[in-house]
C-alpha cells in the first residue's frame, strides 16, 4: 500500500448564525504517498486548515471521504488517531508550569507510550533541536521559537505515520524556521512509512520542502504537482537579467532584431548603479549565447547577469489572477 | 483491551501529574487558598460562639471548611476545565490523541483531589489547633468511606458539568461564578443542611456535598443531632448519585466530542 492519505471530493460547509453558509471546501481531492512531504498552499481562509482538521479527525466533512493509512477518518477515527500527530504554528498548548521534559512526557502518555521509551525519544529529539540543555526550563519561560521546537518534538516523539504540520513556522524567527524545516525533511527520509502534510502560506517553505504541492483557494484545488512542474508549466521560456556598462536605443533595436521573433527584450535601468539593464525572455536556453555574442558585437561590456527562476508565487499569480498577499487581504476569513 | 486500559491509566497518571506536582510550583496560590479557607471558617466559628450555640457547631464548620476546597476544585478545576483546555489549545491535541476524553477528566479529578487534600487537611489542622475543636475518631474508617464516596460523586458531577460548560463556551466562567454561592448555601457548608427545609433539601440532595457533609458530621462530630437522614441512607444515596453521574458523564463526553467534530465550534478558541 503506497497511499498514506486519500481524499476524495471533500466538502465542508459551516453554517453561521444569521449569515449565509460558508463553503470552506468545495470538492477537494488528492492523495499522498508514504515517504512524501505534501504541501497545501494557499492564503488564509483558502481551506487548508479545514482540510487538515478533517484528516486529523477533528472535524467531520459535509460530504466526500478521506482515509489515513487506509482508515476512514469519519468512521474509523479511533484507528487513525494513534497513527497521526498534529503540530500547529503559534501553538500555546500544554501547561506553562511544567518543564519542557515533563510536558513532552505528558503528551507521550496520551499515546500510551512506555515511560523509558518516551524518555529516550524525548532526549534524542531535544538534542536534535538543540534544546536538551533547556529540558528543565518551565514552558512559560520559553521564546516562541523554542516553544515551537518543543511542539515539533511533541509531534515526533510518538513516531506517527502521518505528521500534520499546520503553518509550523508561523511567527518563528529565521533560524528556528531553518532548523524546523531541516528536521522535518530528515525525519520523513528516515523511515519509508512516514509522510508529512504541510500547510503553509510561505511559498518558499513549500518550494523547499515539498515533493508535491496543491494550490488551494476558496476551497478548491487549482493545481496539484511538483513545485518544479508548477513553475515549468508557468512559462517554458528562459528569463535573464543582464546589466551592461552602456546600451543606447539604436543598439537595443539592432540586438532585438538580431534575436528575432519570440525572444522578447526589455530595456530598463539597474536600480543601484543606474546602468542599462536588459530583461530577456528567450525561447530557448541556448539563445543566451546569441544574445551575449550580439552584445559583445556592439562593444558592450557585461557587468552582471543572472537567470530569473519563476517562483511558486508566480504560479499562484497565474492561477488565481492576484498576488498571494492581495488574495489574503480580500479573503473573508483572516 | 489491555492496551486500552494501559492507555487510559497512563493518560490518567500524566494528567494527574500536572495537578499534583505542577500546581505545587505555585506556592503563593496554595498558601492563599489555605488562608482564605481558614478565615472563612474562623468567621463562622466566631459567629456561632457569639450566638452561644453548642460546641458541635464549631465542629460542623471545620468539616465544612475541610470540604470546601474540594467543592471549589470540582467547580473551577473540573467543571470548567474542558473550556480552559480549549482556550489553551490543548483540547484539539487531546482529541487528536488516541486517549479517551474521560481519561483526561478522571486524571485531573484524581490529581485535583490529591492536590486539594493538602489544602483541606491544612484547614482541618488549623481548625483543630486554633479553635480546639474536638472530633470523635470512633467511626473514622466509616467516615473515610463516606468521604471517598462523596468525592467520587462530587467529581462525577464535575465531569458532567465539564461537558456542559464546554458547550456553553465563553459563558462557562460566569456560569461557574453563578452556581458557586447557591451551591455552597444548599450544601450547608457552614450550617446543618436540615435547616434548609424539605423543599430545598430535595434539590440540595442532588449536590453530593450536602449529604456527604451531613453523614461526616454524624460520624465525626460528637452530639451532632440535626441530621438530614441516617448516614447509612446518605451513603447509599451518594453511591447511587455517583453511579448516575458517571453514566451521564460518559454519555455527555461522547456527545460533546461528536458535537465538537460536527460543528467545529467547540474546539476553536474564543467561541
Amino acid at each position: 500500500m503506497h497511499t498514506a492519505i486519500q481524499v476524495e471530493n471533500l466538502t465542508r460547509v459551516f453554517n453561521q448564525r444569521g449569515r449565509a453558509p460558508f463553503h470552506a471546501l468545495r470538492g477537494v481531492s488528492f492523495d499522498v504517498s508514504y515517504g512524501e512531504i505534501f504541501g497545501l498552499l494557499g492564503p488564509n481562509g483558502a481551506g487548508k486548515t479545514t482540510t487538515i482538521k478533517i484528516m486529523s479527525t477533528l472535524l467531520l466533512p459535509t460530504s466526500g471521504c478521506a482515509t489515513v493509512a487506509g482508515f476512514d477518518v469519519e468512521k474509523d477515527y479511533t484507528h487513525v488517531r494513534p497513527l497521526i500527530s498534529l503540530i500547529s504554528g503559534g501553538e500555546t498548548s500544554g501547561y506553562g508550569i511544567l518543564t519542557v521534559e515533563e510536558q513532552l512526557w505528558m503528551f507521550s502518555q496520551f499515546y500510551g507510550m512506555e515511560t523509558p521509551l518516551a524518555r529516550a525519544r524525548i532526549e534524542e529529539y531535544l538534542k536534535v533541536v538543540g534544546m536538551w540543555d533547556s529540558r528543565r526550563q518551565q514552558m512559560n519561560r520559553l521564546s516562541t521559537g523554542m516553544r515551537q521546537k518543543v511542539n515539533l518534538v511533541r509531534g515526533l516523539v510518538t513516531d506517527p505515520k502521518v505528521l500534520f504540520l499546520d503553518e509550523p513556522t508561523l511567527g518563528v524567527d529565521v533560524e528556528a524556521s531553518v532548523i524546523i524545516r531541516s528536521i522535518v525533511r530528515d525525519w520523513v527520509q528516515e523511515k519509508p512509512e512516514r509522510s508529512v502534510i504541510l500547510t503553509t502560506h510561505y511559498m518558499a517553505e513549500a518550494d523547499e520542502l515539498c515533493s508535491r504541492v496543491a494550490i488551494i483557494n476558496h476551497g478548491l484545488i487549482l493545481a496539484n504537482a511538483a513545485p518544479s512542474q508548477l513553475k515549468q508549466d508557468l512559462d517554458s521560456r528562459a528569463h535573464y537579467e543582464i546589466t551592461v556598462d552602456r546600451l543606447d536605443g539604436k543598439q537595443f533595436d539592432l540586438i532585438t532584431a538580431f534575436m528575432g521573433e519570440g525572444n522578447d527584450l526589455v530595456l530598463g535601468a539597474d536600480k543601484v548603479t543606474n546602468n542599462p539593464m536588459l530583461v530577456a525572455h528567450l525561447m530557448h536556453e541556448s539563445d543566451i549565447v546569441r544574445l551575449i555574442t550580439a552584445l559583445a558585437g556592439q562593444g558592450v561590456t557585461l557587468e552582471y547577469m543572472r537567470k530569473l527562476e519563476p517562483t511558486l508565487e508566480d504560479a499562484f499569480l497565474k492561477m488565481v489572477g492576484r498576488r498571494f498577499e492581495d488574495e489574503e487581504a480580500a479573503s473573508p476569513v483572516s | 483491551m489491555k492496551k486500552q486500559l494501559l492507555l487510559f491509566l497512563r493518560t490518567l497518571n500524566a494528567r494527574a501529574y500536572v495537578r499534583i506536582f505542577g500546581q505545587m510550583r505555585e506556592a503563593t496560590w496554595v498558601v492563599a487558598s489555605v488562608l482564605g479557607g481558614f478565615f472563612t471558617m474562623a468567621t463562622y466559628i466566631y459567629l456561632y460562639r457569639t450566638l452561644g450555640t453548642g460546641s458541635e457547631f464549631s465542629g460542623l464548620v471545620v468539616l465544612g471548611g475541610f470540604m470546601t476546597p474540594f467543592f471549589l476544585n470540582v467547580l473551577w478545576g473540573v467543571a470548567t476545565q474542558l473550556y480552559w483546555e480549549k482556550e489553551m489549545g490543548n483540547l484539539e491535541l487531546m482529541l487528536v490523541s488516541p486517549a479517551p476524553l474521560s481519561a483526561f477528566l478522571v486524571g485531573l479529578s484524581v490529581g485535583g483531589a490529591m492536590h486539594t487534600m493538602l489544602r483541606s487537611l491544612s484547614v482541618l489542622f488549623f481548625g483543630i489547633a486554633v479553635f480546639k475543636v474536638k472530633f470523635t475518631v470512633l467511626h473514622l474508617p466509616l467516615a473515610l468511606l463516606v468521604f471517598l464516596v462523596t468525592l467520587f460523586s462530587m467529581y462525577g458531577l464535575g465531569i458532567v458539568f465539564s461537558s456542559l460548560f464546554l458547550y456553553h463556551g465563553r459563558d462557562a466562567w460566569r456560569t461557574a461564578d453563578l452556581v458557586m454561592e447557591p451551591t455552597s448555601v444548599l450544601s450547608g457548608t457552614y450550617f446543618p443542611a436540615r435547616f434548609l427545609g424539605l423543599g430545598l433539601l430535595g434539590i440540595a440532595a442532588l449536590i453530593p456535598t450536602t449529604l456527604g457533609l451531613d453523614a461526616l458530621r454524624q460520624l465525626l462530630v460528637p452530639s451532632f443531632t440535626v441530621r438530614v437522614l441516617d448516614w447509612r441512607w446518605e451513603l447509599l444515596i451518594l453511591i447511587g448519585l455517583g453511579l448516575v453521574f458517571a453514566f451521564i458523564a460518559s454519555w455527555a463526553l461522547r456527545s460533546v466530542e461528536y458535537k465538537a467534530r460536527r460543528d467545529a465550534r467547540l474546539t476553536l478558541r474564543w467561541q
